[in-house]
């Protein structure tokens, strides 16, 4: 084509030779205008990669799953704590034993010492630092926690807390971002080393990256280095789905170019080192190197050591082709490979590689399955976040949820309750293979839930019983029944005769009811206190119709029961279908001074950048009068040493605590309900389908209760601090003070009375004038 | 040696330096192992009076939850409730015997402007065994500014006349 027309001659013969030269001209300009019309098409469609890169890029680029914690371990001088329940805290949080415990996530148990290096970590109130201490014990108490280095006194410290489950992405992705400054150099250093030697010098395609990956495979007889671009395998995972055609192949270039153009080789690695899948744990993808460090090594990514690093490294390639756990040989070889690429590029001394060549796979055996440990608490802690938080935002905005969980407590009740089960089974047989169970342990000051498990095989994420098996509830609804009666000293005391005689009632709807005893027998006049630390049914029920069906149902509703009962005389019996988070929740009061807190299992809600979204703190709701409350936490326990529930008594003969037995119909549910000084425990049991059990609250339930709180190791009650109490003999026969003739009276018991209610008068027994005196006493005392 | 208690707080400012400077003191010279919260007989505390009792009950109180609650009176002073109310759960969850707390506790709530249960923790506070009158009087302010903020006259009528015979006791 000329150059310039200008200058040269101008042809004058020929019309072939203008005609030709007109159709060349012709022809020029028609391929002009395809190129321009392709560039323009061309330029639309790179717009379109460029909107669509920076969309996402920029932004939220992750759905990031919800991460659900346990309480942090609080470390304190003063601290009731054995060795042994910090080894069971630190083993569930991975932490390995080391000579000297030095290393973050590492431990040393010594003689009455525990040495351990905790990590850093931020809470809703703040961040707690990593501190390398000295756990001194004396007994069961924390004597006192000395920073290592220094010798100094630590005042208050936290153990990052246990990860108890995450809410996944509907996908499936699970990661944990990572910033760039945070991985590891010799990461970095391995992955250019074996993915992209030139990452820095290209400009996201690579053709001398290609023609040394092409020349290294062909030496190897395979492939054994890939000649796209870090950038390009970004642009893959990212934004292209897995077809291999030619137009796929020209987008991923175009768009790697874009990425290059528009952001940083820094962003585009610390993109890179978050998107690769890396894994599969069952139906979760394991995402980028934070995520893998957990799933292959359950250690954060800054502690692995250089040959972890490469082994990951080298999964980028294939992660399932060289999954370690499957293909531990070929997994081996991969990471070698890795290594040994890195000493070719000098990324890393040749002395260090060959430390690293040698160092078994060491990765842990056990795959972390993507599903909790703790299903039926983590049913818990979502119906709780449900009332404040839709399922898109917990399943992607990367939220951090405290709860109140505690681990050692939950583990105990899990290893106890399914032991108890076991037990039962293997001593009743066939007729109790399908016994199931449930049960709870909350603190009652803020009405924390400290464990849940909702059946005897605590792993199964199946029905929760703890929270959604509404059962009747028994006698374990007789404590409310005295307490209603109990908060009137003027008219009842403990030591209130009750009337144990045959009865019968003629219920609303014109049908006659008769309520009886657990055994059938019937006692004539009894006490009060021996009414509910037997569990005399009559009585109670007598009891009830006295101070009104009306005042159980108010004071169960003060107590936080949500849903108002029909307030039948069977009420009084424990006609009244709760589950045992429920009971729980009632019992509370009883051990906290008559205030009712409700249950809850979240303490905070936190965003990605550590901002509190939600705060459940403190909330005291109905109050009972904490006399009463005192004088039935005192029948409660005489019901745990001489009631129905004496088997608690013989398994903890040195702890005071108090509860209550329960057994339904036909036996069909039993439980135990009761409370130390800083727990409330509730274990029910029964058949799914409300078959027969053949068991009593106080033969199968209460064994498993007391085991529970043995391994929790019990903080006795103090029952006998109240001001307002006083004590008094009294001869349960006639309910009357017993003062200087103990001898002389066939049953006598040291009873709490409230606000100067002893009653007057001197038992027949101890006044000498037999036992037969009951007429003038009992138109008194009822 | 005495912790200071809390009063109806933004009227009391020189009431919480007293209590700052107290639970400073007290930290510096707590003993080392208070050994009251391991299970215990009950008979070990049989045939006290509590209510006889001066001092308030604060032996079986780790260092740590006076720490926790020093700090949340930093915060509360400086306006920071949120914190306060934080501070003070981890310390109730470490000492839920101690009375105090439960009354500082109290005066978060009032500032927080959440009445009832700025009355409910006052009579909590108030009911615990082992506190002493000046304990006493501080619930009984909390309870007087409680009820008059939930316009509860009666209440706060019946808590003046507790104010006043506790004032004149402790003249």
């Amino acid at each position: 084509m000329p150059r310039n027309r200008s200058t040269r001659p101008r042809p004058r013969r020929g019309s072939g030779r203008v005609r030709l030269r007109r159709w060349f001209r012709a022809g020029a300009w028609l391929l002009a205008g395809l190129v321009l019309a392709g560039a323009a098409v061309g330029a639309v469609a790179v717009h379109g990669l460029d909107r669509e890169i920076r969309e996402r890029f920029e932004g939220q680029r992750w759905a990031l799953p919800a991460r659900v914690y346990a309480r942090p371990l609080e470390l304190y001088a003063g601290r009731p704590l054995t060795t042994d329940a910090l080894r069971t805290e630190l083993q569930t949080l991975n932490y390995r034993v080391s000579a000297d415990g030095g290393g973050p996530g590492e431990f040393r148990v010594g003689n009455e010492t525990v040495d351990l290096t905790t990590r850093p970590f931020v809470f809703g109130d703040g961040p707690e630092p990593a501190r390398s201490v000295r756990v001194e014990f004396d007994g069961d108490l924390v004597r006192r926690v000395v920073e290592r280095g220094s010798g100094q006194a630590v005042e208050l410290m936290r153990i990052e807390p246990l990860l108890l489950g995450s809410i996944y992405p509907t996908h499936g992705q699970d990661r944990i971002l990572v910033d760039l400054e945070e991985v590891p150099r010799e990461l970095v250093a391995a992955l250019l080393a074996i993915e992209d030697r030139r990452f820095l010098e290209h400009r996201g395609i690579d053709p001398q990256g290609v023609a040394r990956a092409a020349w290294a495979n062909l030496r190897a007889g395979r492939t054994v280095q890939g000649g796209s671009t870090l950038t390009q395998q970004l642009v893959k995972n990212f934004y292209l789905t897995r077809e291999q055609t030619l137009a796929r192949k020209l987008t991923e270039a175009v768009m790697a170019l874009l990425l290059e153009h528009r952001y940083s080789k820094a962003e585009i690695l610390e993109a890179y080192l978050n998107e690769v899948f890396l894994g599969q744990g069952g139906e979760r993808a394991i995402h980028g190197f934070g995520q893998a460090a957990q799933f292959y090594y359950q250690r954060p990514l800054r502690e692995l050591r250089l040959d972890q690093l490469a082994l990951l490294v080298g999964l980028a390639r294939g992660a399932t082709y060289y999954d370690p756990r499957r293909y531990p040989e070929r997994a081996r070889g991969r990471r070698d490979q890795v290594l040994r690429a890195m000493a070719e590029t000098g990324a890393a001394p040749v002395g260090r590689v060959e430390a690293a060549l040698a160092a078994p796979l060491d990765v842990s055996p056990v795959m972390p399955q993507g599903r909790s440990r703790f299903p039926a608490f983590l049913n818990l802690v979502r119906r709780e976040l449900r009332a404040d938080y839709a399922d898109a935002d917990l399943r992607s905005e990367g939220l951090r949820i405290f709860t109140t969980m505690d681990p050692v407590i939950q583990l105990t009740l899990e290893e106890r309750v399914s032991a108890g089960v076991e037990r039962l089974i293997a001593r009743h047989g066939a007729a109790l293979e399908d016994l199931q169970a449930a049960a709870v342990v909350t603190d009652p000051q803020a009405g924390e839930v400290l464990a849940v498990v909702g059946d005897r095989d605590p792993r199964y994420p199946g029905f929760n019983r703890a929270v959604d098996a509404r059962r009747q509830i028994g006698s374990v609804v007789k404590p409310f029944v005295y307490l209603a009666a109990l908060t009137n000293p003027g008219r009842y005391t403990l030591a209130s005769l009750l009337d144990d005689r045959p009865l019968t009632l003629q219920l609303p709807h014109g049908e006659p009811w008769t309520p009886r005893n657990f055994d059938r027998e019937y006692r004539g006049q009894v006490t009060a206190w021996e009414a509910l630390v037997q569990s005399y049914n009559v009585a109670t029920v007598r009891l009830a119709e006295g101070i009104g069906i009306s005042q159980l149902v108010r004071i169960l509703e003060t107590l936080g029961l949500q849903h108002t009962p029909a307030p039948l005389p069977s009420l009084a019996l424990g006609a009244l279908e709760l589950t045992p988070l429920e009971v729980a929740g009632l019992y509370q009061a009883l051990a906290n001074g008559g205030y009712a807190t409700g249950t809850r299992a979240i303490r905070d809600v936190l965003d990605a950048d550590d901002t509190m979204l939600s705060h459940y703190g403190l909330e005291l709701r109905g109050a009972v009068a904490d006399g009463a409350v005192n004088l039935l936490a005192h029948a409660l326990h005489d019901v745990t040493v001489e009631g129905t529930g004496s088997r608690v008594g013989r398994r903890l003969p040195d702890t005071v605590v108090a509860g209550k037995t329960g057994t339904t119909s036909d036996f069909r549910d039993t439980w135990f309900a009761g409370f130390d000084d800083r727990h409330v425990a509730v274990v029910w049991l029964g058949m799914d389908d409300n078959r027969s059990t053949g068991l009593t609250g106080g033969s199968a339930a209460a064994p498993i209760w007391a085991e529970v709180m043995a391994g929790i190791g019990p903080h006795a009650l103090a029952l006998k601090r109240h001001p307002a109490i006083t004590y008094q003999d009294v001869d349960l026969g006639s309910g009357l003070p017993v003062e200087s003739n103990r001898h002389a009276c066939e049953r006598v018991k040291t009873l709490p009375f409230w606000q100067n209610s002893i009653p007057e008068g001197r038992a027949p027994c101890d006044s000498g004038r037999g036992r037969d005196g009951r007429g003038w006493f009992e138109r008194i005392f009822r | 040696m005495r912790r200071q208690f809390v009063g109806s707080t933004g009227r009391w400012p020189l009431r919480w330096a007293s209590l700052l400077a107290a639970v400073v003191l007290l930290t510096a010279c707590a003993a080392p192992t208070p050994r009251d919260t391991g299970p215990a007989p009950e008979d070990a505390v049989v045939g006290d009076s509590p209510a006889a009792s001066v001092t308030p009950d604060t032996g079986g109180t780790p260092p740590a939850a006076l720490a926790l609650a020093e700090q949340a009176a930093t915060a509360q002073r400086t306006g920071d409730l949120s914190r306060a109310e934080q501070r003070l759960e981890r310390a109730l969850r470490i000492a839920p015997r101690d009375a105090t707390l439960w009354n500082q506790m109290a005066a978060v709530r009032l500032d927080q402007g959440r009445y009832q249960q700025a009355e409910r923790l006052a009579e909590r506070s108030l009911r615990m065994p082992g506190g002493d009158r000046a304990l006493e009087l501080a619930n009984w302010r909390l309870l007087l500014a409680a009820r008059e903020a939930l316009g509860d006259t009666a209440g706060a009528a019946r808590a003046r006349e507790q104010i006043r015979r506790l004032e004149a006791e402790i003249a």
